[in-house]
């Protein structure tokens, strides 16, 4: 069986797939790939299964070594990548030999890039997913760990190859960009002040990880506290502070802050490149 | 007549659609909101999550239109809800299981038995799960154990701490941080990832904590991680 060694894990490598769907009646995260977009074109440009599991490099991207053959692909997020000496272009499919060792370095103009294999990696499922989350499964892949691969017979037939999609990430961060979203259930509850604040500017804090966002300016907030509620990924959440939390794919499924604003799918792609510093508007769907 | 006739059906973004009760909790309407929910799972075949007054179903607002969840809703059909179960669950109070029973005592000005008492004399009804997997809100702890949570939070609560925190009382499946005053603590598994239910209650349910000395404590635990542990249940008499 094809398989895969973490070398180095880099600064936070876990595996990702599509998510995990069916249990949040038991306070389940979907968890997934943070940015499903890329996420999906990388299995798109080896021919695997839509859902199978990837690698998902956060700031700095790991050192593997295959095990066999195994054909290969980065989307997300820019970053320098050497397959023994030689440098893999972003985007495009790239072949492995057995035993050559692949260092994925600093990720640059976003937070998260993907590798994935041909034939997806194949870890223990749980509950329905490979998508890591603790606590149903360890934090993210360790120093030494081998990964098993799926079978994927890309490479020997050329002709089932899709032509390689240019990827949609610049190569440049906009200094300020647009994020779609919804208004919230609780939008309603905002006054006109509160309604304008929420079209200026805003700016990620340095508290981001896969559960969510928190934005530096704060909202003037006179809201009662809510009763514990449904919320899913993109819930944008009005603290009694004022401080605007994103909820991100590892999120709660509950919460009992206002739900002001639902960043759209193509917004939470959008976050899932942002860090500390980064700055943003929303744009509000009427 | 029929008290729980208005609801607001509202989109959740591009990858939800929310249905809310504008009411307070109640038993009545955790019952309503269990057969609606029954309703649309079995009419929908999609994933639908519920808390004190509101369900979310987890589709797109383009796939399912007003019109047939409200119909769904209004429709007055007979479903087979799940029999609600009664538990009894294990705790060991105070002690090295329960490190701020003392003080939470000290702070009702009360003794840690009376809080065991008034903690294990009644029965709550388990709403929904939500925070952590596997974690259960519960409703009607004694007005007499209410108590604010604590202004610093504990960065380690074991797996298994039995808690109160504000109105409610808890048991944290996972070991995590928390601002909950941890007054017992239970050997029974809350979420079991490799089992076909990973948690052993549903909403509906009633647990009961039943107080146990350090000596069962350790039987029980050995048991469940033999795999031979049974939680007891009783069926609810409607």
């Amino acid at each position: 069986m094809n398989s895969l060694q973490i070398i180095q894990p880099g600064f936070y490598t876990t595996v990702q797939d599509a998510g995990r769907r069916g249990f949040a009646h038991l306070g389940v995260p979907e968890s997934g790939a943070m940015d499903q977009d890329s996420y999906r074109r990388a299995n798109a440009l080896l021919n695997n299964q839509p859902g199978v599991a990837v690698l998902e490099c956060t700031l700095v991207g790991p050192q593997i070594r295959f095990e066999m053959d195994t054909a290969f692909v980065i989307t997300g997020g820019f970053t320098q990548a050497i397959l023994d000496g030689e440098p893999v272009v972003h985007g495009v499919v790239a072949f492995a030999k057995a035993q050559q060792i692949l260092k994925v370095g600093a990720i640059q103009s976003a937070t998260r890039c993907y590798l994935a294999f041909a034939g997806g990696i194949e870890s223990k499922l749980v509950l329905g997913s490979r998508s890591m989350y603790p606590p149903l499964t360890k934090f993210r892949v360790m120093k030494g760990e081998e990964l098993p691969l799926g079978n994927s017979s890309f490479g020997n037939q050329k002709g089932a190859r899709l032509k390689v999609l240019k990827s949609s990430i610049k190569t440049t961060i906009d200094t300020i960009r647009e994020i779609p979203a919804y208004k919230g259930p609780e939008y309603l509850k905002l006054n006109k002040a509160q309604e304008e604040e929420c079209l200026k500017v805003f700016t990620v804090s340095k508290h981001w990880n896969r559960m969510a966002l928190q934005l530096e300016e704060p909202l003037r907030n006179d809201f009662d506290t809510m009763i514990t509620a449904p919320v899913l990924p993109g819930t944008v959440q009005l603290t009694p502070s004022g401080t605007l939390i994103v909820l991100l794919r590892d999120c709660q499924t509950t919460g009992g802050y206002p739900r002001i604003l639902q960043v759209s799918e193509a917004g939470l792609n959008g976050l899932s490149r942002l860090q500390k510093g980064d700055q943003f508007r929303w744009k509000l769907f009427i | 007549m029929n008290t729980f006739a208005n609801f607001d059906i509202m989109p959740l973004g591009d990858r939800g659609i929310l249905i809310r009760w504008d009411q307070l909790p109640s038993d009545a309407l955790l019952e309503h909101l269990l057969w609606q929910k029954e309703k649309l799972v079995s009419a929908l075949a999609i994933e639908v999550v519920h808390t004190y007054n509101e369900i979310l179903l987890k589709e797109s607002p383009e796939t399912i239109t007003e019109e047939i969840i409200k119909k769904l809703l209004q429709k007055e059909e007979k479903i087979e809800v799940p029999q609600s179960l009664h538990y009894e669950i294990p705790v060991c109070y105070g002690g090295e299981y329960g490190e701020d029973l003392r003080a939470f005592a000290k702070a009702k000005q009360c003794t840690p038995e009376e809080v065991i008492g008034l903690h294990t004399q009644r029965s709550y009804r388990l709403y929904f799960m939500g925070f952590l997997p596997g974690f259960l809100y519960l409703e009607g702890l004694d007005k007499r154990l209410h108590h604010p949570r604590k202004a610093t939070p504990s960065l380690h609560m074991t797996s298994g701490s039995v808690a109160i925190g504000g109105a409610q009382t808890g048991i944290y499946p996972q070991e995590s941080p928390g601002g909950w005053h941890c007054i017992g603590r239970t050997p029974i598994s809350l979420f079991d990832v490799s089992a076909e239910e990973p948690s052993p209650f549903k909403a509906g349910d009633m647990i009961q904590f039943k107080a146990i000395k350090a000596a069962e404590f350790s039987d029980i635990s050995n048991e469940v991680k033999a795999a031979t542990y049974r939680l007891k249940a009783t069926p609810i008499d409607e």
